[in-house]
């Protein structure tokens, strides 16, 4: 094969790979912007006849919703955004200050059983979230905590933990003790070296570790389906969902929530696409 | 001192939940029944393992697991080849690949959903514009279509991991190992088998171990997508479980298919940890 050939088939491959896997968003994006009318053609409108944002000043303008049908579950949706940010912001805050202590430990002292510590840290990574859902929902609803918020941040910590620490440890193992050793000749105590010389060499770990946590506490479905019933704590994957059960099933809106959930994770992996698979290949993956 | 809170942590709100949840699969517990809830050792295991409807989700959650595997496996390698050439465009590829993985689960459910629609769906609109089909097909509500169309909602979610994790393993080969190869006069195909392969058994072995979870476990989207129909052809373990416990509200079989699910998930990872390089796990 000559190099022309070899490149032509390596983007006709490309092609075809990048058409299924961007092609459907895409579509959803385009599905969203359509009134109601235009959606039901067959075969479908390829580009978009008449764009409109009618679909989203439903959901965040009330009284703005002429397109019928489901606009109380719609409506429910700004709230549905606010609930999941406030989950996935007190998780990444929760991941780190509990993250950063025990990673430094597990990098640093080779105090007995440091090796059981680790072990134990991967062994829960591989427990399924089905598996605790039950006991959550017996002691959560015998605590009077179902659908609060509190009752998704108590078990996201549990689900979230051991990646961030184990995506740090990935990052303090190689940095060389000599360096906080050199800030504490020059006067640092510990803890003054890790916060001022450990923790900005070590940044890009922090923040792929953010952004796993604040990913994976976005996108939980299960936990939040069944520890939730009302808008009080619902969040938003759980709200998009619950849309497939209306009556008068949408085809704008469903593709309107879609997109609306899924849009802070997507910009976080196009903008710190750098620091996600970085994170990905030296600390582990998403579990 | 540094670790006491994670640990404590982890202990409280995993462990312990999952050991009372251990306790629950003994007990004969239907939470719409009135309590104490009588001790029955290990019967709800024995009921399960026996029932119809449990060895039919099993044998389909098999069916699924291999199917996508496989196919993540096989056009992850094949992007992550691709990836590693240079060509122009390549970074803003890379970055737009990730989006399908990075987005929630239930949203690829609510697309594939919206693609497969039996009327105005564009996958129908396709296959009908280009002359394949005379009619629209209603691919999610026939019993021999609809886990195929799962599987492809859930490789098109999961083949940018294994990309990527391919990827990084692809670079970690040193390109002396092709140039000495090339030397000897190797082919294209033999240095593939023999050196790209190899060395990525450690990708290989993470891969197949995350993915098998991901799809035993698969839930979110069988309930956004087919909701376990038609005629119970897409009830899969994770979703049988689910309706066991939270649509009859028997906690007790369904802690009990909890502790078989995640034994059936450690099982599979073990066995693959034994054929692979066990050392390549973290």
């Amino acid at each position: 094969m000559g190099p022309v050939a070899r490149k032509v088939w390596l983007y006709v491959c490309l092609v075809a790979i990048m058409f299924f896997l961007i092609g459907p968003y895409i579509w959803v994006i385009f599905s969203s912007i359509q009134i109601e009318a235009d959606l039901i053609s067959k075969p479908p409108h390829w580009i978009p006849p008449n764009p409109t944002l009618q679909n989203y000043l439903t959901i965040f303008v009330p009284g703005a919703g002429r397109s019928a049908g489901a606009e109380t579950a719609v409506q429910k949706m700004p709230r549905g955004l606010f609930n999941s940010a406030v989950v996935a912001i007190s998780i990444v805050i929760l991941n780190l200050f509990l993250a950063i202590p025990a990673s430094y430990a597990l990098s640093r002292f080779q105090f007995r059983g440091s090796r059981a510590v680790s072990l134990f840290i991967i062994a829960t990574r591989m427990i399924p979230s089905v598996a605790i859902v039950i006991p959550y929902f017996i002691l959560l609803r015998g605590l009077g905590l179902l659908d609060t918020l509190l009752a998704l941040i108590l078990p996201y910590i549990p689900y979230t933990l051991p990646l961030t620490i184990w995506i740090l440890h990935g990052y303090f193992v190689t940095l060389s003790p000599d360096l906080e050793e050199a800030a504490m000749i020059d006067g640092c105590s510990r803890f003054g070296s890790i916060v001022r010389v450990m923790l900005p060499v070590a940044m890009p770990g922090l923040i792929a570790g953010a952004i796993y946590a604040f990913m994976t506490s976005w996108n939980e479905f299960i936990l939040a389906f069944i520890l939730t019933t009302s808008e009080r704590a619902q969040t938003m994957p759980i709200m998009a969902a619950m849309i497939i059960n209306e009556v008068y099933l949408p085809f704008g809106m469903l593709n309107t929530a879609a997109v609306l959930t899924s849009i802070p994770p997507a910009i976080l992996a196009l903008f710190l696409q750098k620091y996600l698979v970085q994170g990905l290949t030296r600390g582990g993956v998403k579990g | 001192m540094f670790m006491l809170p994670a640990i404590a942590s982890i202990t409280l709100l995993s462990i312990y939940p999952i050991a009372y949840s251990f306790w629950l699969s003994l007990l004969d517990y239907v939470l719409t029944k009135p309590g104490p809830y009588p001790f029955v050792g290990p019967k709800n295991y024995v009921d399960v393992l026996t029932s119809y409807y449990f060895l039919n989700s099993f044998a389909i959650t098999m069916k699924f697991t291999f199917e996508t595997i496989g196919m993540e496996l096989l056009i992850g390698l094949a992007l992550a080849l691709i990836l590693n050439e240079t060509f122009k465009g390549r970074s803003i590829a890379r970055a737009l690949i990730l989006i399908p993985w990075a987005i929630p689960d239930v949203v690829a459910g609510l697309i594939w959903r919206w693609i497969f629609n039996p009327n105005y769906g564009v996958f129908n609109g396709l296959l009908y514009s280009l002359g394949l089909i005379s009619s629209y097909v209603s691919w999610l509500g026939s019993p021999s279509t609809a886990l195929e169309c799962m599987s492809v909602a859930l490789i098109w979610r999961e083949l940018p991991l294994a990309a990527f994790l391919l990827l990084a393993g692809l670079q970690a080969i040193p390109s002396e190992m092709y140039e000495s190869a090339k030397i000897d006069g190797a082919s294209v195909f033999t240095c593939f088998r023999s050196i790209t392969l190899p060395w990525l058994k450690p990708q290989i072995s993470i891969i197949l171990i995350l993915e098998t979870m991901t799809s035993i476990r698969i839930l979110s989207l069988v309930y956004v997508m087919t909701g376990g129909g038609p005629g119970g052809s897409t009830s899969v373990l994770a979703y049988y479980t689910y309706n066991e416990a939270f649509q009859f509200y028997n906690f007790g079989v369904g802690a009990t298919l909890c502790y078989i699910l995640a034994l059936l998930s450690f099982g599979f990872a073990i066995i693959y940890a034994h054929f692979l390089s066990a050392e390549a796990l973290y």
